[in-house]
C-alpha cells in the first residue's frame, strides 16, 4: 500500500494551479538562464557562432542554476507541511489514526521530493540542448541527478523539522531558510575564518581533511566536486586550498557531502517524529 | 477529551478504556476509538469519497473493502449525494457529519465526540442527533461533551458534570436530578373545580408546596414512587376527575447551574 499521506498529497497538489505554475516558472527560469549563457557564448566566440567547446561549461552553469532553484524551492515546499496541518486543524485527526508519526513525516517528505523529481525530469529537454554537443555521459547525469535528490531530501528534512518545531508556518519557513543559508554560505565563511585562525596559531592553514569536515556540509561544494569529477576543473581544490591531485585523497567532497546529507536527514526525521508524537510514552 | 483520545498526556490519573491504559498503549486503542474534535479542518481540493479513502488508508483498510465501507458510512450520515463534492465546499453541518463518518471508518467501539453540536444550525443539530441515536442502536459507546444541555438529556444514559476540573456530579440524568432536588415536581390537571383536589393535597405529608395555575396544579413532592402511586390512587378513589398526572421533566440546565453554583465554570 502506498503511504496514504503521500497519496493524498500527490492527488491534491496536482489539482491546483500551483503545481503547473511552479513547473512553468521553474522551466522558464532555467530556459532563460540557458538562453542567456548560450547568447553570451556566441557573442564571445571569434566566428560569431556557437563554440561547442563551451558546451560543458553551459551544462555546469545550468546544473548549478538547477541546484540553486532546488535549494530555494524545497524549504518553501516542506516548511508548511506539518505546521500547515496544525493551522488547518487536521493534524490531530491524523495523529489519532493508526498511522505512525514516522509514516506521516516520511509521506510528507516524499510528497515534496516527488514534486522536485518532477521538476528535474521536466527540465531534461533544456539540458538535452547541451547534450547535442556531447561531452557529458549518462553516468555523469545520473550521478548529478542522484546528488540533486540527496540534497533535496536533506533540505526537505530540515524544512519538515522546522515545520514540526514551530507552530507557525511563517516562522518555520524563515528558520529553515536561515539554516540553509548557514549551510551554503555560513560554512564557507566559517572555513575562511578557521583557516585564518589556523594560520595564526600554527603558521599553517587547515589540512584537506579539516577543511573537508566543514566544507563537506556545503551542498554547493558537493556540487562543484561532482562537476569537477566530470570535467577535471579544479574549483573545489581552490576552495579547499589543496593544489595537489585531489583524486588521490580517500574521500571526494561530494562523497562527504552525501554522507553529511544522510546523517542530517536521519537526525531531522528522528526529531520531527519525536515532535509530533502526541503522548510521550511513560517510562515503566 | 483529548486526553481520552490519546492526544494529550494527563496531569494526573489514568484513562482506562476497556481496561487498557490510554497513555501506555496509545496505538492499541486507536483501533477502538473514533474521535471527533470540536474544531477540525478539512483538506482543500479533496472530494468527499477521497477524503474518506484517505482516512481509510490511515487505518490500513485494504483498497478492496474501502468502497463498501465508505458508501455505507456516507449513507449513514446522509452524504451519499455529496460524494463527488469537494470537502471544502460543504456546509458546517455536512462537514461535521463527514467528520463523524470519518471517525467511524475503522468501526470503533467507542466514539469520543467533542462538542458535536457546536456551531450547527437547528436543522443540522437535529440531523446530527438522529445519526447519533442510530449509532447508539448499533451498540456503540458514545462519549459526548456538550454545552448544549437539553440535547444531552435526550441522548445520554449517563452524564457527568465537570466543574473546575473536577467531576461535580455523575450518574443517569434521573439520578442526578434526584440527588440534587430531593423534591420532584408533579403536574396535575383536573376537569372543573380544583378546590377538592387542593384540599386533598394539603393533607398529604409529602406535598410541600402547591402552586395553582390556570388549569393545573403543580406540587413539590419528596416521597418515593410508591407513595406517589398511592396518592394518585387516593385521588381517583375520591372521584376527582384527573385528566393528567405527570412528573415535570427535569431541566438539565437548572441542575447544572445548581451544581456549578453559578460561579465561573469550565465544563467538558
Amino acid at each position: 500500500m502506498i503511504n496514504p499521506v503521500l497519496r493524498r498529497e500527490l492527488k491534491t497538489k496536482m489539482r491546483t494551479w500551483k503545481a503547473p505554475t511552479l513547473l512553468v516558472i521553474y522551466l522558464a527560469i532555467l530556459a532563460v538562464f540557458g538562453g542567456l549563457i548560450l547568447s553570451i557564448n556566441e557573442l564571445e566566440s571569434y566566428t560569431g557562432g556557437f563554440d561547442p567547446g563551451n558546451a560543458l561549461t553551459i551544462y555546469f552553469l545550468l546544473a548549478g542554476c538547477q541546484l540553486g532553484l532546488i535549494i530555494i524551492l524545497v524549504p518553501a515546499l516542506t516548511s508548511g507541511t506539518i505546521s500547515g496541518e496544525r493551522e488547518r486543524q487536521t493534524l490531530d485527526l491524523l495523529l489519532i489514526t493508526k498511522l505512525s508519526p514516522f509514516s506521516i513525516i516520511i509521506g510528507k517528505l516524499m510528497a515534496s521530493i516527488s514534486q522536485i523529481i518532477l521538476l528535474i525530469l521536466a527540465s531534461m529537454p533544456v539540458f538535452s540542448i547541451i547534450f547535442l554537443f556531447g561531452g557529458v555521459s549518462a553516468s555523469n547525469i545520473l550521478l548529478l541527478f542522484f546528488f540533486f535528490i540527496a540534497t533535496a531530501v536533506m533540505v526537505g528534512s530540515i524544512g519538515i523539522f522546522c515545520s514540526t518545531f514551530f507552530r507557525k508556518t511563517t516562522t518555520a519557513t524563515v528558520v529553515s531558510y536561515l539554516l540553509i543559508l548557514i549551510l551554503s554560505i555560513g560554512t564557507l565563511v566559517g572555513l575562511a575564518l578557521l583557516n585564518q585562525y589556523a594560520y595564526i596559531v600554527r603558521q599553517q592553514g587547515l589540512t584537506y581533511g579539516e577543511s573537508l569536515l566543514i566544507a563537506g556540509a556545503n551542498p554547493f561544494v558537493g556540487f562543484l566536486s561532482v562537476i569537477q569529477n566530470q570535467a577535471g576543473y579544479n574549483i573545489v581544490s581552490d576552495i579547499l586550498g589543496v593544489r595537489n591531485n585531489i583524486s588521490k585523497i580517500p574521500f571526494q567532497p561530494w562523497q562527504v557531502n552525501m554522507i553529511f546529507d544522510a546523517i542530517i536527514t536521519c537526525i531531522m526525521i528522528f526529531f520531527s517524529v519525536i515532535r509530533i508524537r502526541p503522548v510521550m510514552r511513560r517510562r515503566k | 477529551m483529548k486526553i481520552m483520545a490519546g492526544l494529550l498526556s494527563s496531569t494526573s490519573g489514568n484513562v482506562l478504556i476497556n481496561g487498557v491504559d490510554v497513555t501506555a498503549h496509545p496505538r492499541k486503542l486507536r483501533e477502538k476509538i473514533g474521535y471527533m474534535p470540536d474544531f477540525f479542518g478539512v483538506y482543500d481540493n479533496l472530494k468527499v469519497d477521497e477524503y474518506m479513502d484517505f482516512y481509510a488508508g490511515t487505518y490500513h483498510i485494504p483498497y478492496s473493502e474501502r468502497e463498501t465501507i465508505i458508501n455505507n458510512l456516507l449513507e449513514l450520515v446522509d452524504l451519499s449525494h455529496k460524494k463527488d463534492a469537494y470537502v471544502d465546499t460543504l456546509s458546517r453541518g455536512m462537514k461535521q457529519r463527514l467528520c463523524l463518518a470519518r471517525s467511524l471508518i475503522h468501526d470503533p467501539d467507542i466514539l469520543i465526540l467533542d462538542e458535536p453540536a457546536s456551531g450547527l444550525d437547528p436543522r443540522a443539530r437535529v440531523e446530527m442527533k438522529e445519526v447519533l441515536k442510530q449509532l447508539k442502536t448499533l451498540g456503540k459507546t458514545i462519549i459526548i461533551s456538550s454545552h448544549i444541555l437539553p440535547e444531552l438529556a435526550e441522548l445520554c444514559t449517563v452524564i457527568g458534570i465537570i466543574d473546575k476540573g473536577k467531576i461535580a456530579a455523575y450518574g443517569t440524568v434521573a439520578q442526578i436530578m434526584q440527588q440534587l432536588t430531593q423534591k420532584r415536581i408533579i403536574k396535575i390537571k383536573v376537569m372543573g373545580n380544583m378546590d377538592q383536589l387542593i384540599t386533598i393535597l394539603k393533607e398529604q405529608p409529602n406535598v410541600h408546596e402547591i402552586i395553582e395555575k390556570v388549569d393545573e396544579v403543580e406540587i413539590e413532592y419528596d416521597g418515593d414512587d410508591h407513595s406517589l402511586a398511592y396518592l394518585l390512587k387516593n385521588m381517583v378513589q375520591q372521584d376527582i376527575p384527573i385528566i393528567s398526572f405527570s412528573e415535570k421533566e427535569g431541566n438539565l440546565e437548572e441542575i447544572f447551574m445548581q451544581i456549578t453554583e453559578g460561579g465561573e465554570s469550565d465544563h467538558d
